[in-house]
């Protein structure tokens, strides 16, 4: 790199699901409603964000059964979220944090690829496992995977979205 | 036949075989579709995913219903539920969603459970899970209460507990209820187990043979007849309208070729419009969809 300028990339996570998200105050407004997430995205491209960071949870918190009430939850599906936002923009990356545990292998490459020909070749994909059984009871093969197997699994999803 | 005073529905079934869905060229299909006053469109992407074409599309239009494809028998309900949730979100309530099934030799290998034998019984388990995810948020569930520090009403987010032979569902869902409650279902109904499955977990029926398919009609359900854009096809949706028939899906290759092939049948009708709320139920003449959990509350 030398004598060129070093760049670092930026990218804009969206204060959604989260106890550190601000919403007691009326000017927070909604982090589900889509014009929230077009705001958002729209002003990182401006200010030459690399690319939008979505997490992603597949459970709400909750405590001996009972919905944790005192945070943000609520979220929509994060990639047609972010296909909804490809739509609406012009160069940003979409970066969608899928869960191999709880997301079938062929699903998610074809629905990575999906994302990227809509958006002209501005997909990504943040791979993580999933450890709670909480969001396992949600999924047809119930609860989550011991350690081991969730990391064969993870890199089967990945080796199947390469070949793909 | 439902009794609604509403026009006879126009919709257009647009296809993709390609696997490298072109956003451009979708919405350039659907906004012409939307201009010429169709009322909803149904989305089959192929192998690329027609839930993410789909909310593509519900960003960049307007009034037109986006009902897109997604198979029962290869898919999670907990992702359907709040991909097409979102889909309605984005849409301001135009959102529809196609269940299909997929025959158990076709689907198997596709998904790491095994796909049983019977995917109509496991379809009508799916369409049951997505609905109740639906209602697992009541309506006003987030208050956002400064003074209790309370962002949700806990009271008003459920689990679902469903429990059947092929799958389970605890729930409740990540994503609050979408705009309309329940985007409307479509069932494509090609022999009496399709029928069935329609009959009691559909909203509309897609229904195809022309109009002397009345063995596989259901009277008090929706019913589209399902017909091929061609030269012929205005005289046909006037035969479905008088076979009492709740409108037409014509299926074209091209969106130009439908409109074309429509144009004397649309021209009838004036431009795109609101109907009712803007949503695609009320364009539908369905009535609000019930929440099981705050009827069980009230």
């Amino acid at each position: 790199m030398s004598g060129s300028k070093r760049q670092i990339h930026l990218g804009a996570h969206f204060p959604g699901v989260n106890n550190t998200t601000v919403w007691s105050d009326p000017a927070s407004g909604s982090h589900i409603a889509f014009e929230s997430f077009k705001r958002f995205v729209q002003t990182a491209e401006r200010a030459k964000f690399d690319f939008f960071f979505l997490a992603e949870g597949l459970s709400l918190r909750e405590h001996a059964g009972r919905i944790h009430d005192l945070d943000v939850v609520g979220r929509p599906d994060g990639l047609a979220i972010l296909a909804a936002l490809a739509a609406v923009t012009e160069r940003i990356g979409l970066a969608a944090t899928l869960t191999t545990t709880y997301h079938e292998p062929l699903e998610t490459a074809r629905q990575l690829a999906t994302l990227d020909h809509l958006s002209g070749g501005r997909a990504a994909w943040n791979l993580v496992t999933s450890t709670d059984a909480v969001s396992g009871a949600n999924f047809r093969r119930g609860a989550y995977l011991p350690y081991d197997d969730r990391y064969v699994r993870a890199g089967e999803a990945l080796a199947l979205a390469d070949r793909l | 036949m439902v009794p609604r005073p509403l026009p006879f529905l126009i919709a257009v079934g647009l296809s993709d075989a390609s696997p490298l869905p072109d956003a451009g060229r979708w919405r350039d299909r659907v906004l012409a579709a939307e201009a010429a006053g169709v009322d909803l469109v149904t989305i089959d992407a192929g192998d690329a995913d027609a839930v993410l074409v789909a909310a593509g599309i519900a960003a960049r239009t307007e009034t037109i219903g986006v009902v897109p494809v997604a198979a029962t028998t290869i898919t999670e309900p907990f992702h359907v539920s709040t991909a097409v949730a979102t889909v309605d979100q984005v849409s301001g309530g135009r959102a529809g969603w196609l269940a299909a099934v997929r025959p158990t030799d076709d689907a198997q290998g596709l998904v790491t459970w095994t796909v049983p034998d019977d995917v109509h019984a496991d379809a009508a388990e799916h369409i049951t899970a997505v609905r109740a995810l639906w209602d697992s948020w009541e309506d006003g569930a987030e208050i956002r209460d400064a003074a209790t520090s309370r962002f949700v009403d806990a009271g008003r987010v459920h689990h679902v507990d469903l429990r059947g032979p092929h799958l389970a569902v605890r729930g409740p869902s990540i994503t609050p209820r979408p705009p309309q409650g329940h985007p409307p279902v479509f069932v494509r109904v090609r022999d009496h187990v399709d029928l069935e499955l329609a009959r009691d977990h559909a909203d509309v029926l897609l229904v195809a043979g022309g109009v002397d398919a009345a063995p596989l009609r259901a009277p008090g359900l929706l019913q589209l007849l399902e017909l091929d854009a061609d030269a012929g096809v205005a005289s046909r949706v006037a035969a479905a309208e008088a076979a009492g028939f709740d409108g037409v899906l014509v299926h074209a290759p091209e969106s130009e070729l439908a409109l074309q092939a429509l144009a004397p049948v649309l021209a009838d009708r004036g431009g795109p419009g609101r109907i009712g709320d803007g949503s695609l139920r009320a364009r539908l003449g369905l009535p609000p969809a019930k929440n099981r959990f705050a009827q069980a509350r009230a």
